[in-house]
Parts: C-alpha cells; sequence; structure tokens
C-alpha cells in the first residue's frame, strides 16, 4: 500500500525537527544570557519555517499531479508565507520577549580601582537609572604591573550588589577574569555593585579593571 | 583433528601473550613497571631546600622531600627522575618540555603564569639580607642605599632589588647561584647578599662567618611547583596533594627536618586558600 505523500516527507521533517530541537536545549543549557539564548531559539524558529515552507512546495506538487488537478497556488506564496511566519515569530520573540543585549562596557566607571590593595574595596554605578535589562553580566580582571609577586593568581572576590542603597547577600570566594552575573530585578532607581579584594601577599598591589559588561534579559 | 592442534596452539601462545602485562613484574627498584616516569627540575646547592651530595649522589631537603611525598602520594603515582635545572633556566626548561615538573625555589608570579603553569603554594617566605658576621653598617632597608648586593641571576629576588622601593638605590651584582655571592660576600666583594630569607637561612647556617639580618622586604615569594601551562587536570592534582601534604602533618615533619627550629609561623602556606588552577 502506497504512503500519503505527506507520511514520506515526515519521515525527514521530523528527525530534522527533533535533532535541532535538542541542539537548541542543548544550547540554552550552555547558561547563555539573552543574546545566546535568541540565537539559539532563531535557530529552531528558522529551521521549522524551512520545514513548512518545503512542505507546503511539496503538497503543490502533489496537487498538480491528482487526477481532478485544481489550479494550485504558486509555489512563491507558499515560499512567501514561510518567511514571512519565520520573520514575524523572530521579531516578536527577540523585541518583545528577550529583548537585545545592551553592551555597557564602555559606561562602567570603575571607583577605586587603581592601585588596589588587599581588603580594599571599588565600586561601579550599573550604567541606567535605573537599569534597561534584568540581568548583569561582568568581567573583573587584575593586573600586576610588576614582574614579581603572586597577586592575581592568588586573588578572591567579594562583590556585593547595592540596589537603590539596600545590600544584597555579599558573594565570596569569586575568581578575577571569570565572568560574574547579577541579579538586578526590583532596582527601582540605581543599582551599585562593591567589589571587595583578597589578596594573601599584603605588599601585592593591582589594579581592577571591567573588561566586558552587558545587560540582558 | 591434526588442523586442530595447531589452531589450539596459537590460541594458547595468544593468551599467554596477552596476559603479560596485566601481571607486569616488579622493577628492580621495586615499583611497577607501569608507573610513569616524570622528569623533575631540581636544584642542587640550595641548603634546606635541595642539595645534591656529589660523592654519594644523595639528594635532600624540604623540595626533594615534597616531590618525593607527591610521587608516593597522589593519583596516578609516578617516579620522579630528577634532572639538575639552573635558576635562570627554570621557565625556559618546562616551557621546552625538558622537564615536566618543577620543584626548585620556584617563586610563583602573575608574570611567569603567562608562559607556564603552577600548583601551590607550598612554602612561603619573602626576601632576605645575609650580611657577614660582625658587620654592623646594615640595620634597617633603607640601608642598603649605596652598598652592592648580590643576588641570582633571573630571580625574583633580583627583579625586587632592581624595583620598586630599592630601584636606583642598590648597586645590583648577579651571579648564576647563591652560592657565588656567598663566597664574594665573603671575599668582600660585595657588602650583602640577597634572596629568599628561608634560602639565606640555610646557606648561614652551613657557612660560618654570615648572619642573615632579622629584615625582609617586597612581595611575598610563594614557591609553586612549576607544571607545563594549560594541563588544568595535572595543575588540580598537585594542588589536591600538596594541600593533603600540608594538613596531614608531612609539611610540619620535613620543616622540621630541613630547617630545624626556624619559625613555622610565616612559612607555611594555608592549605584551604591554595592558588586556583586556571
Amino acid at each position: 500500500m502506497k504512503r500519503p505523500w505527506w507520511v514520506r516527507q515526515l519521515l525527514w521533517a521530523v528527525p530534522l525537527l527533533l535533532g535541532v530541537s535538542g541542539f537548541v536545549v542543548w544550547l540554552l543549557l550552555l547558561g547563555n544570557k539573552g543574546q545566546g539564548i535568541a540565537d539559539a531559539v532563531s535557530l529552531l524558529v528558522g529551521t521549522a519555517s524551512l520545514v513548512v515552507t518545503l512542505l507546503g512546495l511539496q503538497h503543490s506538487a502533489v496537487r498538480k499531479g491528482a487526477e481532478r488537478p485544481r489550479k494550485p497556488l504558486p509555489r512563491w506564496v507558499f515560499a512567501a508565507v514561510g518567511v514571512a511566519v519565520g520573520a514575524i515569530a523572530g521579531a516578536f520573540f527577540w523585541f518583545l520577549v528577550v529583548k537585545p543585549d545592551v553592551p555597557v562596557t564602555d559606561l562602567v566607571d570603575i571607583g577605586n580601582g587603581d592601585r588596589m590593595a588587599d581588603g580594599e574595596q571599588a565600586s561601579f554605578r550599573v550604567p541606567g537609572l535605573p537599569p534597561e535589562r534584568r540581568y548583569l553580566f561582568f568581567v573583573p580582571t587584575l593586573v600586576n604591573h610588576d614582574s614579581v609577586g603572586d597577586c592575581v593568581g592568588a586573588a578572591r572576590l567579594s562583590v556585593t550588589l547595592v540596589r537603590d542603597g539596600r545590600k544584597d547577600a555579599v558573594r565570596e570566594d569569586l575568581l578575577p577574569n571569570r565572568e560574574i552575573r547579577l541579579d538586578l530585578d526590583g532596582t527601582a532607581r540605581e543599582a551599585r555593585v562593591l567589589i571587595a579584594l583578597a589578596m594573601p601577599d599584603p605588599a601585592c598591589v593591582v589594579d581592577l579593571d571591567v573588561t566586558e559588561a552587558v545587560l540582558y534579559n | 583433528m591434526s588442523r586442530r592442534v595447531p589452531a589450539v596452539l596459537a590460541a594458547v601462545v595468544l593468551l599467554a601473550a596477552c596476559q603479560g602485562p596485566i601481571n607486569p613484574s616488579p622493577t628492580s627498584t621495586g615499583r611497577s613497571a607501569l608507573i610513569r616516569s616524570v622528569n623533575v627540575g631540581v636544584g642542587t646547592d640550595i641548603p634546606g631546600l635541595a642539595v645534591l651530595n656529589p660523592d654519594t649522589h644523595e639528594r635532600r631537603g624540604f623540595d626533594v622531600d615534597l616531590y618525593r611525598w607527591l610521587a608516593n602520594n597522589t593519583e596516578p603515582k609516578f617516579e620522579p627522575v630528577e634532572v639538575d635545572v639552573l635558576i635562570p633556566d627554570r621557565v625556559n626548561e618546562l616551557a621546552l618540555g625538558r622537564v615536566q615538573m618543577l620543584v626548585h625555589t620556584f617563586s610563583i608570579t602573575d608574570q611567569r603564569r603567562g608562559k607556564i603553569g603552577f600548583a601551590g603554594p607550598y612554602l612561603v617566605t619573602q626576601q632576605g639580607i645575609m650580611v657577614r658576621a660582625g658587620d654592623e653598617r646594615i640595620k634597617t632597608i633603607d640601608d642598603l642605599t649605596g652598598k652592592t648586593v648580590c643576588s641570582q641571576a633571573g630571580s625574583t629576588s633580583y627583579e625586587q632589588l632592581t624595583s620598586g622601593a630599592l630601584k636606583g638605590k642598590v648597586t645590583t651584582t648577579s651571579e648564576v647561584g647563591t652560592r657565588q655571592c656567598v663566597d664574594r660576600l665573603l671575599r668582600q666583594e660585595v657588602d650583602a647578599a640577597s634572596t629568599d630569607e628561608i634560602i639565606l637561612r640555610g646557606f648561614a647556617h652551613q657557612t660560618p662567618g654570615l648572619k642573615v639580618l632579622d629584615l625582609t622586604f617586597g612581595t611575598q615569594e610563594r614557591y609553586g611547583v612549576g607544571l607545563p601551562k594549560g594541563d588544568r587536570a595535572l595543575c588540580e592534582r598537585i594542588t589536591e596533594g600538596i594541600k593533603e601534604f600540608i594538613t596531614n602533618g608531612a609539611w610540619d615533619q620535613f620543616f622540621r627536618s630541613n630547617f630545624g627550629d626556624l619559625p613555622v609561623e610565616g612559612h607555611k602556606p594555608n592549605p584551604y586558600r591554595l592558588d586556583p588552577c586556571p
């Protein structure tokens, strides 16, 4: 018995969609922030659009070969519908659900970050009053300008988020040069980040900087 | 039947061959033949830390005790093959792969981390000053101004003398090893010798006519085990080994046997605050 045309098409469409879905889930599990989530979901939306378009084209060809031919819709209509659906869904997701990330590295101005010694504290205000997105991702970097001293490699950071003057719990034992993510949810006016430096050698002096900072949802 | 006999014999031979490596015969040293050999870069003339007796070819010192302990107590165990390395050659020997590990009064620095990896620290000290016994001219760091001080070339000690607060104030001269600086100090060619305080104490204990001042300066010298850059698994294994070395009492035992009544305080690292492996 001959299978209907659409059953045959599902033999490639379903595995493709399952494979892409699995890949997207894996990407999401990597812990991407807003931009990464959008990219991953866009891949799934784009693949689904392609499948719909191809199935539409196939359907059109089958109808053309049927005994009682009816004037089919032109193929470009199916293609255009597929592309439009994908584009609208992607745009909706991007602008209304995810919102684009906001790079703010250049806007971060660190106070007391130069020539820091053990036990000293630096801080910066999160750009935006209030910040435009819910989360902040940033990478604090320490630089030892001397050729001696085990300063950066032995350093630990304690980070405290201050939202509208209220301090959150301190996050301790963080390493420099690693990304730190903070949830700014509930900030009505201003968010500030305090960074305290701990180094085992009291003679160490380092500069603190933020090499990347991104606001995202 | 005649065809089966060679086949059975072949199977028996094959089985016997397969069983060989499963029960390795012990080597002459009594260690399993499967234990990996690792080239360990070591010093030869650093009293208290690494000394090679040229007559008996015996090595002793805190560094020696450490890598032997690590060889026997980290998994997988390894057979250390000692390779004599000069102080100025330490980074290159490791970076070029001639040794896979360096336990050689090797101070961890952020700059060196750019070329090689470190596990540790396993011992902490600071810059010290040694003068001839009876020489009372140097009592503070400022008294070094205008003096000639000898230190090892290619060491952090030499860099500390030529940077920071002492930059431009001290006339520095370098030698390939502290032993040569000690000799020059005894010949009155220099006013003082400077290197890690714990090394100076070893030389002063061994050589009459020298004294170490109760004076330290500069950043800490935090000795680490030098490792190839980027080998995170090895770094974590050795770091865990050092932590156990410190917490289980081996550190104190070897410190006492090599440095006598030198106070532990200021030299023993916090085992729960060892440097993370990048």
